[in-house]
Formats: C-alpha cells, sequence, structure tokens
C-alpha cells in the first residue's frame, strides 16, 4: 500500500482546503529503558501508553509494536496515515558517547562493550530500518534530542507560555542535565551537563549501593529517606562539585558506571561501607545513606534552580526527566525556589520522550501554534462494558452488576470503609509510572493497620514504603500544607497537617508527608464520586491508592490481567466498569502471584 | 516414549552445544574488536592525553565542605561546568547525529 507521503505532503494538504486539515505524528521511544509510543493529531495528545503494559514485563525496552498498534486504533488510523514519526533521540551521538567511554576506558571496560555492542549493531543504529521494517513506514523520520524530548514532553503539555525548563536523568546521548527557556511554540535548551557527570548516575550509583535495582527502585531509596538522618552529607558532598551557576561535575574517583557493570567504585564503597545484598536487612546506616543521598540531591537541584531563576527571572517551571520523579524534591521547590508554578510531565521517564518528540516535531519544527494542555493521564486503552461483560461470562466468573454509577460509589465505598481491599479498573490506562484512578488498589487509609493489611495481601513491599493518598480538590487544604489547589499527577509529596496524621496513618509517611493525588469531579467522576461517599461513612474524604499490579510486574491493561491480579493477590474485591467480582465468590481461579513475584 | 525422550535430549544438548559455541565465538570476536577497534585509538590518545570525557580531572575543591555554597570555589580554573548546546536547524532532525 502506497504512503501517503508518497502523494502529497502534509504541509501541501494543508494548504489545500479542499483536504481535511490533519497532521499525525507517531512518537517513539526505545531500546533503553520503558518503550513507549504516542500519537498527536493536530497538536494534541490522543493516546500514548507504555510497551511493558502489553508485553507485561516491566520496564519493556524493546521496540513498542503493541503500543503502537493501540495508538493507531485508538485514531481509527493505519500507519499509512501517519505523516511523521518522531524518535525520541539521536542514536549515533549516543553511540559516539558510548565509544568515546571506551576509548577513556580502555582496557578497563570491555565487559561493558562485550554487553552493549551486540544490542547496538542489531539494533539501535538501525532504528529507521527497523521502523520501516517493523511498521511498513515510508516517511519522513525525525530524531529529536532526548533531552530535548524530555523537555518538549513537559513545556509543550503544560498550561504556561513561558517557562524555565530543567531536564535531569541519568543520560541521553551526551547531556544529563539541560536547561533553557520555552516561549510559546518555540523550545531553546541553552546548556547542558554532559556524560559522565549526572545526577541522575548519582542517584542510581547510591540506589545501587543500597542493594535496590538501578532505573527501577530509586523512589524506594527515597522512601527510605525519612526514616534516617543526613550524617553523611558532608561525605556524600565530596562526590559532587557544583558552581554557583549550578554547573556540576561528578568526581569520577567515586564512581565506575563509564566503564565496569556495577556502578560504585572501590572507593565509594571505602567511603559507604559494603554493597547491601538485596536480601540483607535495611539497618539505620543505610536509611542514613539514603537521606543523607537525598539532601544531597535537593540541594543541588535548589542550586540549579536558583541560578536558572537568577538568569532568567521567569517564575515558571517544567520539568522532566527521571529525577523528575523525585517527588519529595519537587515538593519543596517553591519553598527553596523563587519558582511560583512548576509543571512535570506526569510520565518524565524515557517513556513520556515518545510524547515529547512528537510534540516537538508539530510546534516546533512544523511550526505550529499550541492548542494542547495535559490535563490528565488517561492516555492508554479503555475497554467497553460488552466486552467486560464477555469476558467474565466467557470464563464463568460470577460477578454482579451495579443499578447505577450511584450504587457503584456508595457499594465501593463501604467496602472500603469495612477496610476490604478494592481494584478499580474502569476508563483509559494511565500513561506514565502513576495509577491515577483507572487502574488502581483503593484502601482505608483511617485503619492503622491497612498498611500492614496491603502489603500482607497485595504488595508485599518493605514497610518502609509508604502508600499514597488520593483526596477531593476541594479539600486538599484541610488535609495538606500545600501551595496550589490541584496536583492531580501525584508528582509531589506534601506535608498533611499536623492535626489529620494521625487520622491517616496508612498514608502518612514517617516524616508526616504524603504523595498526594487530587481528584475534582470533571478529572474523573467515578473515582470522585466513590471517595466522597466514603467521606458520608467516615468524615474523611481521602483514600488510599496505588497502582494495581503484582509485585514485580507492570500496571495492569486489560480486564484479563485485572482478574489475574485479583486471584493472585489478596484483593478483595475488583470493581471493574459496572461490574463487581468478589475474589472469594471464585475460588476455581485463586493462585498464589508471589511465587512468581520478582523485585 | 524412551526413543522420544532420547532424541529430545539430544536435541536439547545440541541446543545448547549450539548456544555456548555461538557465545564464546561472539565474545572472541568482540575481544579482537575491542582489541583492534578501541586499543588502537586508545593507547595513542592516552599518550598524548587526549581527553574523550569532559572534566574527567580531579578538582581542588573536591574536599569536604560544610556548605554548599562553600564549593563555589574561586580557585579552580573552570569557571562553569556548562556546555553551550549549539542550536539545531530543521534539517539536523532528520539525521541520527
Amino acid at each position: 500500500m502506497k504512503n501517503k507521503q508518497d502523494t502529497m505532503t502534509a504541509e501541501a494538504k494543508e494548504n489545500n482546503p479542499m483536504q481535511k486539515k490533519r497532521i499525525i505524528i507517531l512518537g517513539i521511544s526505545c531500546f533503553y529503558h520503558d518503550a513507549a509510543a504516542a500519537i498527536v493529531v493536530n497538536g494534541k495528545l490522543i493516546a500514548a501508553a507504555e510497551e511493558e503494559r502489553f508485553s507485561r514485563k516491566k520496564h519493556d525496552a524493546s521496540f513498542p509494536k503493541q503500543a503502537i498498534s493501540f495508538c493507531l486504533k485508538q485514531c481509527n488510523i493505519s500507519i499509512n496515515e501517519i505523516d511523521y514519526i518522531a524518535f525520541y533521540d539521536k542514536p549515533l551521538l549516543k553511540f559516539e558517547r558510548l565509544l568515546s567511554s571506551h576509548l577513556f576506558a580502555f582496557p578497563k571496560s570491555f565487559g561493558q562493550f562485550a554487553r552493549a555492542i551486540p544490542s547496538w549493531m542489531n539494533k539501535k543504529i538501525r532504528i529507521p530500518k527497523i521502523i520501516k521494517k517493523e511498521l511498513k513506514y515510508k516517511g519522513k523520520i525525525f530524531f529529536i534530542d532526548h533531552h530535548l524530548s524530555h523537555a518538549a514532553s513537559s513545556f509543550l503539555a503544560s498550561p504556561f507560555k513561558k517557562a524555565v525548563l530543567l531536564t535531569l536523568d541519568g543520560v541521553g546521548e551526551w547531556a544529563t542535565t539541560s536547561a533553557g527557556v520555552g516561549e510559546e511554540n518555540k523550545i531553546t535548551l541553552q546548556k547542558e551537563i554532559h556524560f559522565p557527570h549526572s545526577l541522575g548516575l548519582l542517584y542510581s550509583t547510591a540506589t545501587a549501593h543500597l542493594g535496590f535495582s538501578v532505573n527501577n527502585s530509586e523512589y524506594k531509596v527515597m522512601g527510605l529517606a525519612p526514616y534516617g538522618k543526613p550524617v553523611y552529607l558532608d561525605k556524600f558532598r565530596k562526590l559532587i562539585t557544583v558552581k554557583e551557576d549550578g554547573s556540576y561535575k561528578l568526581n569520577m574517583e567515586y564512581f565506575s558506571f563509564h566503564y565496569a557493570l556495577h556502578m560504585p567504585s572501590e572507593k565509594y564503597i571505602e567511603e559507604f561501607g559494603p554493597i547491601r545484598k538485596p536480601n540483607d536487612p535495611v539497618t539505620e546506616h543505610h536509611q542514613n545513606l539514603a537521606s543523607s543521598l537525598q539532601a544531597l540531591y535537593e540541594e543541588v537541584l535548589f542550586t540549579i534552580l536558583n541560578a536558572l531563576y537568577k538568569e532568567t527571572k521567569i517564575t515558571n517551571l517544567c520539568m522532566a526527566g527521571g529525577c523528575a520523579l523525585n517527588s519529595v524534591g519537587n515538593g519543596k521547590i517553591t519553598n527553596h525556589t523563587p519558582f511560583k508554578k512548576v509543571f512535570i510531565q506526569p510520565a518524565a521517564s524515557d517513556a513520556g520522550g515518545s510524547i515529547g518528540a512528537a510534540l516537538y516535531t508539530y510546534n516546533c519544527i512544523l511550526e505550529k501554534k499550541r492548542t494542547f494542555i495535559q490535563e490528565d493521564a488517561y492516555l492508554g486503552p479503555s475497554f467497553l462494558t460488552a466486552e467486560i461483560k464477555l469476558f467474565l461470562d466467557d470464563n464463568n466468573i460470577i460477578y454482579k452488576i451495579f443499578k447505577n454509577e450511584k450504587d457503584l460509589a456508595d457499594t465501593t465505598a463501604k467496602l472500603i470503609a469495612k477496610n476490604n481491599v478494592i481494584g478499580l479498573f474502569q476508563g483509559r490506562m494511565e500513561m506514565g509510572p502513576r495509577a491515577l484512578g483507572n487502574r488502581s488498589i483503593l484502601s482505608n487509609p483511617t485503619n492503622p493497620k491497612m498498611q500492614e493489611i496491603l502489603n500482607e495481601k497485595v504488595k508485599h513491599r518493605e514497610k518502609f514504603r509508604p502508600f499514597a493518598p488520593v483526596i477531593t480538590a476541594e479539600d486538599v487544604h484541610k488535609y495538606f500544607d500545600i501551595d496550589k489547589d490541584e496536583e492531580p499527577f501525584m508528582l509531589f509529596v506534601y506535608p498533611i497537617k499536623k492535626e489529620k496524621r494521625k487520622l491517616l496513618p496508612t498514608v502518612t509517611h514517617v516524616d508526616g508527608s504524603g504523595r498526594l493525588q487530587t481528584i475534582t469531579k470533571k478529572q474523573n467522576v467515578r473515582y470522585y464520586s466513590i471517595i466522597k461517599s466514603f467521606e458520608k461513612i467516615t468524615k474523611v474524604p481521602v483514600l488510599v491508592n496505588t497502582s494495581f499490579n503484582i509485585r514485580g510486574e507492570p500496571i495492569v491493561c486489560t480486564p484479563q490481567d485485572a482478574y489475574r491480579c485479583m486471584m493472585g493477590t489478596g484483593i478483595d474485591y475488583l470493581v471493574i466498569d459496572k461490574f463487581i467480582i468478589a475474589r472469594k465468590d471464585n475460588p476455581k481461579d485463586m493462585w498464589d502471584s508471589e511465587s512468581l513475584a520478582t523485585d | 516414549m524412551l526413543v522420544n525422550s532420547f532424541l529430545n535430549g539430544i536435541k536439547k544438548g545440541f541446543q545448547l552445544f549450539g548456544s555456548t559455541i555461538t557465545e564464546t565465538i561472539t565474545i572472541i570476536l568482540l575481544f579482537v574488536t575491542y582489541i583492534i577497534g578501541v586499543g588502537i585509538i586508545a593507547l595513542p590518545a592516552k599518550l598524548t592525553k587526549k581527553e574523550f570525557l569532559p572534566f574527567m580531572k580531579a578538582d581542588s575543591s573536591n574536599q569536604s565542605q560544610d556548605k554548599l555554597s562553600d564549593k563555589v570555589v574561586e580557585k579552580n580554573k573552570v569557571q562553569t561546568y556548562w556546555i553551550i548546546r549549539k542550536e539545531s536547524s530543521k534539517e539536523d532532525f532528520e539525521r541520527m547525529f
């Protein structure tokens, strides 16, 4: 079949009044971690999803064929109708960095070389061929720099006309930190810090040293930090030199990630003790290390941000990149810097690069006006009531049907108030690492034993990790010390008001904080109604919201995944569309997910 | 049954043997590539002190400090670690580099 590009370019089509003005751009990110696809139609983000949700492999980095299929299906188009594909980085610049590292580290880097080169030869430098082969696409492909994709994913989805842009992650091509300004549909990244000097890799090195998995468990270190004291902060300061202008460099004597398969160097281990093995107990020493690391991260972040403000005098800030998921640091930005408003892309990691690449192509390369503000993260697949019913009937699953929305909200709230654990599955799946009410597990935050119950039944998390609260937006100031009215993406941690902490033991972290999500009726009517019904029973407009997944697996995507998750864990009820399923009613499908769980 | 399981065992054995041989040859080839491809450039470059990665030399300011602001050491020769980014043209985005 002929590609649309062969017959008429997008620009020509737009100039032709007989043609419908529609420019469709597919954004792709893959081959490192969190592969994803996003589709932008006339500048509006229509669909986006991570490949892991379909393949069921956590952080799946492979070519996102299933995510792309979903995006095309969501727009009801074929690949031939795509005008442009935007890839989220420049592979040859990354390859240059890789070779430079090996040249620098020769002959110490053979292990890393042997591990990396085959995938580079087979996939990473053959991206145009892979795209053409996998998708049968013959049109133009744009390669947007990694940090530019991150910056675009935040600024071009934000409500700001003008903002300071800061992207922070492990590493892109060469850049590990980039700063610039966005105005209308123009993004200018003016300066960057280059590999190996990386705040993200510093955090990951400490994560590896603490016995947690890199590129996956950095949030565990963040959760551990409030248990300790920053007694090693001075020692940590030896790892990094920061200038007044916010630029920094690492002291590479402490790191080996640029040539070896392990991240902390011998000197790091001499300074901070042996690497904790994953099953070893977490001691006070580890807590203090986590606390010191988090304190250092915040110091550096605020130094960079204060310098950027001094330079630009702009009070809006957009952030993206893996470090922008450090919700503890994010929650302190407005108190420690002159920035007044902060927008962070909810899919701030590499998955969001697909969104950024597509938006950048539309707004900046094609020079089209901005028409999009991201107000929610419900960008993934949804399922029809009939499809769900068919699945339930075909599998002889015993269920009940709610009479109406009020019945659904009231019944669910009653079950939660009785300390049941509920899986809520509705509407479009969330894009990004957070479950925000469509693929969520809900429970009672007022029960002091709920953390234990949730861990025993479902999550099997380390005890030090807190659960997160969701609260109706109109009540947020009654419960949280927060400087804004809404936080729909669960990307900021704020202090819970002292007088409310005892009321919410499950979601109050040891330092009295909570990583909250606010919700309005407009954003998610069913989710909001359940909280309101819970409030009628308990006088508390707050629920525990945690992601709907089996430990070590991605968040559920389909009704099958949700049912399997409930039956493999101790979730008591699954509220799915207008159906409710009790686990105890379906003993034939029970299994033990922990027997297969990893991480 | 017995024949089938014997044949399956043989098949699995050959598969294992094949994958081991493949891995070994791959490692040998990669080693040769590493020595010839990387080593030949790296060794003379090291002799001429070429810097492949930025700011790799230790700074005089890498001692413990009480406050982060103290780390802004005037005596550092390097004034900033920011690297100014070149502005890209539209054509740049059509390239993989």
